[in-house]
C-alpha cells in the first residue's frame, strides 16, 4: 500500500488492540488518534488509554512508575517490543464525533477498525462533505490490511506480536519457559497411543460427578519409546515420573496446537506478570516465605507479616531496595524471578483473533469445578477474546459448562471446536492395556500431593500467613489467591473447600468475613477490625 | 419514506427487525455473506410465513474471507443507486468490512442507525442522517415474539411463562422478557429453592440448577452471549456459581449491571 502522509484512527476504549493494530500496520508520517467522549470513560477505559501509550513507547516497564523501578536483573529484554514513532502521534479529544470539525487532507488514510459503526459512518460522511480524496481501511481478523475503497488486500508482515496483544488486551507481560513446535506436533500426530485401563476415576472424583469418564476408566498415553524415536527428542520424558505427573501433556498439547493453521504461537507454562514491580515483589515474597529452601536467601524482615500499613509500606521499600542492590546474591534473584507472576497457565495458543487458554489434566475424567475454574481464569485475563479448553487423557470431546473438554489426541484435528459445536464427537478408543505393567495410578495421581502431608496446624499457620500478607497487598480470591494457595500446596481441593476451611478455622481468629459475590475483586476479604 | 434501504444481516436479529418494523421504506434489501446463510434462511422463512408478499429481498454476497469481492460487489451495486435520492444504507447490522464499503462508495445516500432504548426512554428508534448531517428520529419496535421467531424459537406458554422451543429442541425452565431499559431480550430461570440443608436436597438442587445453566447456554448459541441477557434468579450454590459462564448472571449482580 502507498505511503500516506497522515493516518487518522479512533481510540477503541474497551480494548486498545484494534487502534494499535492500525498504528502498527499502516504507513504514515504522522498519526491522529481520536479520543471520543473521554470525560465519560470509566476506570478501565482510562487504563486502556494509558496502556496504549505504554505500548507506543515499546515497553511496559515504565507503565506504573515513570522512574526506572524495574532492575535490569529482573526485566528481560525480550519483554519489550518495537516502539512506534510516538512523538508523531497526536491524541485529539472530541466530545462527540457528530459535532466535530475535523479537517481532512488529500491522501489522508482513515482506519475504521476501531469505534462503533455509526462513528465510522459519520467519518465517511464528513470526508464526503470535505471533497477530499482519502483512503479508508480496516484491519481484518485474518491479519490483513484491507483498503475499503479499492478492495486491495495485503498481509501484515509486521503485525502485533502475541506479547503485544496480551499486553494490550489483558495488561500483563507474558513470560514463558517454552514454545510449541509445529514440526514436533506434526510428528506427534502419528505417534502410537496406548489406552490404559484404570481402577478409579482420577483425582478421587466420584463417578456421579465425573465428566468425560468412560466405562473402562481408561487414560490415553503416548508410547514413550516410539515418541522419542519419532521426534528424536526426549520431550521432557527423560524422567519416567513426568509421565505419571502429567507434565508431558502440556508439551504434547502445545506442539499439537502449534500445527493448527490459525494458531500463530503456542506457549508452554506461560506466566502473566503485572507491570508494577511492587505488586510483583509482594506476590514473590509471599510465595518465597512458604518455601523452606528459598527463605535462607533472604533477610527475615523482608518476609515477616507487617502489623500495620506503615510497616507494610516500609517493607515494600526495603524489598525493592533489596532487589535493586547490586550486591544481592544470584540465588535470591532467581527465586524472585521465578515467583513474580500473578497467574500461570498450562498452555496458551494465540490465534489471529483469540487466545486459546488450555488447562491440562492427565486424568481419565474431570469435574465441574475444574471446568468452571478454567473458564473463570481465562475470562478474568482475556474477557472478550479467550477460548477456555480443558485437555485431558480421557477419551471424549464435548462442551461441558461452557468449556470444551478435549481428549489430547483429538488436538490433531484443527476443526475439533466445530465438531464439538455440531454435536457429540465420538470417543476415541485404542486397544486396552492393563495396569499391571504400569506404576500404581493412585500414587501417580498423588505423588506431588504435599497438601496431604500437611498437618491441620501447619495448614492453618500457612494460610493465616498468606491471608495476613493479602491484607496489605489485596488481590482477588479468584484466580490469584487460590492459585498461590495451590502452588504452595496449602490446598489440593477446589476453591469452595478452601473458602470453607478459612471460614471454619480462621475467620473467627482473624476477625474476617468473606464476601462470596466479590471473589473476583480485591474486596472479597473484609477485616472487621479495619 | 425511502424507496429502498440496503442492509446486511449480522449475528443479532434485533437490528434487522427494528428496521423492517419502522416502515421507513417501501423495500428492504438484505445482503448476507456465506457465513450468515442460516440466519438469512430463518429470517426469510419467518417473514414469508408472516406476509408472503414481503417487501424484503435477500441477496447472497461473497464470503467474509473474500473481502475484495464484497467491495467490488458493493461498488457495482451502489453505482446504480447513487442518483436515487430515496435510498438509504442501514449501518447497524453486519460486520464493518461488509457494510461500510456500501456507504464508502455512495456517501451521498442517507445513513440509518439503530439506537436501543435506555433508562429514560425505553423505545428503540432509528436515526436517519442526511448527507448534510441533519438527523431525524423514527420510533420503531421489536416485539418479543418476533425476536424469538427470527432465530426459529417460540414460547410454549407465552411470555413470562417457562418454556421455549425450536425445531427438535426444548428448554423447559427458561422464561423470556424484554428489558425495559435496554430493549434487549432477557432469558431468565428460577433456581430451585433449598427446602432443607440435607445432602440429598442439595444434590437435587445442584442437578436442577445445572440444567438451567445448560438451557441458557443453548439459548446463547442462537442469540449470542452479548445479544441478550441471561439470568438465574434465586440462591445458587457455590458449585453452580463456579461453573456457570460469565454471561449468565445472578440476580444480586444483574440489576447493577443491567
Amino acid at each position: 500500500m502507498t505511503q500516506s502522509n497522515r493516518l487518522i484512527t479512533v481510540f477503541n476504549a474497551n480494548d486498545p488492540t484494534p487502534t494499535a493494530r492500525a498504528l502498527r500496520n499502516m504507513s504514515w508520517q504522522s498519526a491522529v488518534v481520536l479520543i471520543i467522549g473521554r470525560k465519560h470513560y470509566n476506570k478501565n477505559q482510562v487504563e486502556n488509554l494509558k496502556r496504549l501509550e505504554s505500548w507506543m513507547k515499546g515497553t511496559a516497564r515504565y507503565h506504573v512508575f515513570e522512574t526506572n523501578e524495574w532492575p535490569d536483573k529482573l526485566w528481560k529484554k525480550e519483554w519489550d517490543w518495537n516502539p512506534i514513532r510516538f512523538t508523531h502521534v497526536e491524541f485529539l479529544e472530541l466530545e462527540d464525533i457528530f459535532t466535530s470539525e475535523i479537517e481532512f487532507d488529500h491522501d489522508d488514510r482513515i482506519d475504521l477498525t476501531s469505534g462503533a459503526k455509526e462513528m465510522a459512518g459519520e467519518l465517511i460522511r464528513l470526508v464526503s462533505m470535505s471533497n477530499k480524496s482519502v483512503m479508508f481501511s480496516i484491519q481484518t481478523r485474518s491479519g490483513h490490511s484491507l483498503n475499503l475503497s479499492t478492495g486491495e488486500f495485503e498481509a501484515n508482515f509486521d503485525d502485533l506480536s502475541a506479547r503485544e496483544r496480551i499486553w494490550l488486551s489483558a495488561g500483563y507481560i507474558i513470560d514463558y519457559p517454552g514454545r510449541g513446535s509445529r514440526k514436533l506436533g506434526e510428528t506427534l500426530k502419528g505417534v502410537e497411543k496406548l489406552e490404559w485401563k484404570g481402577e478409579y476415576p482420577s483425582g478421587r472424583i466420584s463417578k456421579s460427578s465425573a465428566v468425560g469418564l468412560n466405562n473402562e476408566l481408561s487414560k490415553i498415553e503416548p508410547n514413550i519409546d516410539k515418541m522419542e524415536k519419532a521426534t528424536g527428542k526426549k520431550i521432557l520424558l527423560s524422567n519416567p515420573d513426568e509421565l505419571k505427573s502429567g507434565y508431558w501433556l502440556e508439551h504434547v498439547s502445545a506442539h499439537l496446537l502449534a500445527t493448527w493453521p490459525n494458531v500463530l504461537q503456542t506457549y508452554i507454562g506461560p506466566r502473566l506478570i503485572h507491570p508494577s514491580i511492587h505488586d510483583c515483589l509482594s506476590v514473590a515474597f509471599s510465595t518465597i516465605s512458604f518455601d523452606r529452601t528459598a527463605v535462607r536467601n533472604f533477610p527475615n524482615d523482608l518476609l515477616q507479616i507487617p502489623k500495620s500499613l506503615k510497616e507494610k509500606e516500609n517493607q515494600r521499600k526495603a524489598q525493592l531496595e533489596f532487589i535493586q542492590d547490586d550486591a544481592v546474591n544470584q540465588k535470591a534473584v532467581n527465586w524472585i524471578a521465578r515467583s513474580i507472576h500473578a497467574v500461570e497457565f498450562d498452555v496458551l495458543a494465540v490465534t489471529n483473533s483469540n487466545f486459546i487458554v488450555a488447562e491440562c489434566k492427565h486424568m481419565n475424567c474431570v469435574d465441574a469445578a475444574m471446568l468452571g475454574r478454567n473458564f473463570a481464569n481465562a475470562k478474568a485475563m482475556f474477557p472478550t477474546q479467550s477460548i477456555p479448553i480443558l485437555i485431558y487423557s480421557g477419551c471424549a470431546a464435548m462442551n461441558a459448562y461452557g468449556v470444551d473438554l478435549i481428549s489430547w489426541p483429538q488436538l490433531s484435528n484443527p476443526g475439533i471446536f466445530e465438531l464439538i459445536k455440531q454435536g457429540a464427537v465420538e470417543e476415541i478408543r485404542y486397544p486396552i492395556e492393563f495396569p499391571a505393567e504400569k506404576a500404581d495410578w493412585k500414587s501417580a495421581n498423588n505423588q506431588s500431593n504435599v497438601a496431604a502431608d500437611l498437618t491441620l496446624e501447619n495448614k492453618k499457620k500457612m494460610l493465616k500467613t498468606l491471608l495476613l500478607s493479602v491484607r496489605y497487598s489485596p488481590m482477588p480470591f479468584s484466580p490469584h489467591f487460590f492459585e498461590i494457595a495451590k502452588n504452595l500446596h496449602i490446598t489440593r481441593k477446589g476453591p469452595k473447600k478452601l473458602l470453607m476451611f478459612i471460614r471454619v478455622h480462621l475467620a473467627a481468629e482473624l476477625n474476617i468475613e468473606i464476601r462470596v459475590n466479590e471473589l473476583s475483586t480485591n474486596q472479597w476479604l473484609v477485616w472487621n477490625d479495619d | 419514506m425511502f424507496n429502498v434501504v440496503l442492509a446486511v444481516i449480522g449475528d443479532s436479529p434485533g437490528p434487522s427487525l427494528a428496521l423492517i418494523n419502522s416502515d421507513i421504506s417501501k423495500k428492504y434489501v438484505f445482503f448476507y455473506t456465506q457465513e450468515m446463510t442460516e440466519n438469512a434462511t430463518t429470517m426469510d422463512d419467518y417473514l414469508q410465513a408472516l406476509a408472503p408478499t414481503s417487501k424484503v429481498e435477500f441477496v447472497a454476497i461473497p464470503s467474509m474471507n473474500e473481502p475484495e469481492k464484497i467491495i467490488q460487489f458493493a461498488q457495482k451495486l451502489v453505482n446504480n443507486l447513487s442518483d436515487d435520492e430515496h435510498a438509504a444504507i442501514f449501518l447497524t447490522g453486519g460486520a464493518k468490512q461488509v457494510i461500510l464499503p456500501f456507504y464508502i462508495h455512495s456517501p451521498k445516500l442517507c445513513s440509518i442507525s439503530l439506537r436501543e432504548g435506555r433508562e429514560h426512554d425505553s423505545s428503540s428508534f432509528l436515526v436517519v442522517r442526511q448527507p448534510d448531517g441533519i438527523a431525524s428520529q423514527h420510533i420503531t419496535s421489536i416485539p418479543l415474539e418476533q425476536m424469538l421467531a427470527i432465530r426459529g424459537w417460540a414460547t410454549i406458554a407465552g411470555a413470562n411463562s417457562p418454556g421455549l422451543k425450536k425445531a427438535g429442541l426444548e428448554v423447559g425452565n427458561v422464561s423470556v422478557d424484554i428489558s425495559k431499559r435496554t430493549g434487549r431480550l432477557i432469558f431468565y430461570a428460577e433456581a430451585m429453592s433449598l427446602e432443607s440443608h440435607g445432602k440429598v436436597a442439595k444434590i437435587e438442587k445442584n442437578k436442577h440448577d445445572h440444567v438451567l445453566v445448560a438451557e441458557l447456554i443453548t439459548l446463547s448459541e442462537s442469540f449470542g452471549r452479548n445479544g441478550a441477557s441471561y439470568l438465574i434468579r434465586g440462591y445458587l450454590t457455590r458449585r453452580i456459581k463456579n461453573v456457570k459462564p460469565y454471561f449468565i448472571r445472578t440476580e444480586d449482580r444483574f440489576w447493577e449491571e443491567e
